[in-house]
């Protein structure tokens, strides 16, 4: 790792710590809806168990899509983009350090309380760990492709609906097949076809995601 | 290596106004030249254009004799570029944000040390840059000059909120730069005098006049 790219880490490392609220907005969102969905729909435990793969999903995708508007809007205001875009050949290894960074602080919290959100949904036990490794799995696409949406959108005063509008088509195969995962998992099948898929999904946003994101960031500081 | 930077009918065209027209200039090392004109004459987008941070021109820009357009990221190697934003990080204190930068451009910790020491920033060196002053903070994105090697400084308005003290030790800088074979384009509205190097100037004229320099 050349000592640009492990400096860039520490200070994205010190940065996320500084700015720990917002990290904690996308959990608290996923806590709130998991907690009201009952709620709404009643305490049947069948009927809760029968939505929770669909309801944890669709949550943890909405929470994810909440944080990631804030990945390149500070560096965009206040100027270190440009540094970033100036930087010789280290492009695509700052944006993916940051995705990183954003994930470790946006993305795994959702992922470590699902198995607890499982469990207010009466989601049966065997299907948490996969609850979990989908989401693991999962987030990490979303972050990716949700640093697309940031990037094209970061020049923009008010991105935060253009931003849901671009990347939510992008986020649905991911959503069919994590909650596709766990769903199976529930019904006591191992969804080694769907967590492959995730997978695939997630090593494909790992290493083309970034090359996009540097396009986007481009156009972005033209204006 | 003898660096040259050369423009070569640079043109540039924005809300179908044209800001400059028919450019040509060459900058050999030790050479300092002030880029002036009143505002919205295009000399912030004059420098992002040499930095590649704008690219929709026509012209040549030649670096070493090549258009800078095929020796990319190469040319990124040779330039430093300090834009109208300070590009600190706000939550972060004076060594922190200096200390990536110092990582960036291969400078040592105590670089970092004497540059803050230079600038006269010390005491205030771990306080969160949002707590400091347009001045504090606009002085520490020149501290980032006294550990820059690069050939080519691109400075757009350095002295912005700068006091007659923080000055001396940036044109020092600056002299030490020249004298090392660097070339420094800046642009300012404190009048070149104040700032005692030889120089040469570039006006650019009003936008959509047809006027060059």
């Amino acid at each position: 790792m050349s000592s640009i790219l492990g400096a860039t880490f520490r200070r994205e490392w010190q940065l996320a710590w500084r700015n720990l609220a917002d990290a904690v907005n996308p959990v608290a969102f996923f806590l709130m809806v998991i907690a009201l969905v009952p709620l709404g729909i009643g305490t049947d435990r069948q009927q809760l168990a029968a939505i929770a793969p669909g309801i944890l999903w669709v949550a943890a995708l909405l929470a994810s899509l909440l944080s990631v508007d804030m990945l390149f809007r500070r560096d965009f205001d206040d100027g270190t983009l440009e540094q970033y875009l100036l930087l010789p050949g280290q492009l695509y290894g700052i944006i993916w350090l940051k995705v990183l960074v954003h994930w470790l602080f946006a993305g795994l919290p959702l992922v470590l309380v699902s198995p607890l959100l499982g469990l207010m949904l009466s989601l049966p036990a065997d299907a948490r760990p996969v609850l979990l490794l989908s989401l693991a799995l999962g987030t990490v696409s979303l972050s990716l492709v949700g640093a697309i949406g940031a990037s094209l959108t970061v020049s923009l005063r008010r991105g935060g609906l253009l931003i849901a509008v671009i990347v939510l088509p992008l986020y649905i195969p991911v959503l069919i097949f994590g909650a596709s995962a766990t769903a199976q998992a529930a019904g006591g099948i191992f969804p080694a076809g769907q967590l492959a898929m995730l997978g695939a999904f997630a090593l494909l946003a790992l290493g083309l995601a970034p090359l996009v994101v540097m396009a986007g960031l481009r156009i972005a500081t033209e204006g | 290596m003898n660096h040259q930077l050369q423009l070569h009918g640079l043109r540039c065209f924005r809300s179908q106004q044209r800001l400059f027209s028919g450019i040509d200039l060459t900058l050999s090392p030790g050479e300092l030249l002030h880029v002036a004109g009143e505002n919205g004459s295009g000399k912030t987008t004059l420098l992002r254009i040499i930095a590649g941070l704008h690219r929709d021109y026509s012209g040549e820009v030649r670096w070493c004799g090549t258009d800078v357009r095929q020796q990319w990221p190469g040319f990124a190697r040779d330039l430093l570029y300090l834009g109208h934003q300070p590009a600190l990080k706000a939550q972060l204190s004076a060594r922190e944000n200096l200390g990536w930068y110092a990582a960036c451009a291969g400078a040592s910790v105590e670089a970092v040390d004497s540059a803050l020491a230079a600038l006269g920033i010390h005491a205030k060196a771990d306080l969160p840059c949002h707590q400091l002053s347009a001045g504090q903070q606009r002085r520490i994105v020149l501290a980032r000059l006294m550990f820059s090697r690069q050939p080519l400084w691109l400075l757009d308005e350095p002295f912005t909120a700068i006091d007659v003290k923080g000055f001396a030790p940036v044109v020092d800088c600056l002299r030490q730069h020249l004298a090392r074979g660097g070339m420094v384009m800046m642009t300012t509205h404190h009048g070149m005098d104040s700032i005692d190097l030889p120089h040469r100037t570039l006006a650019l004229g009003s936008p959509s006049t047809r006027s060059a320099a």
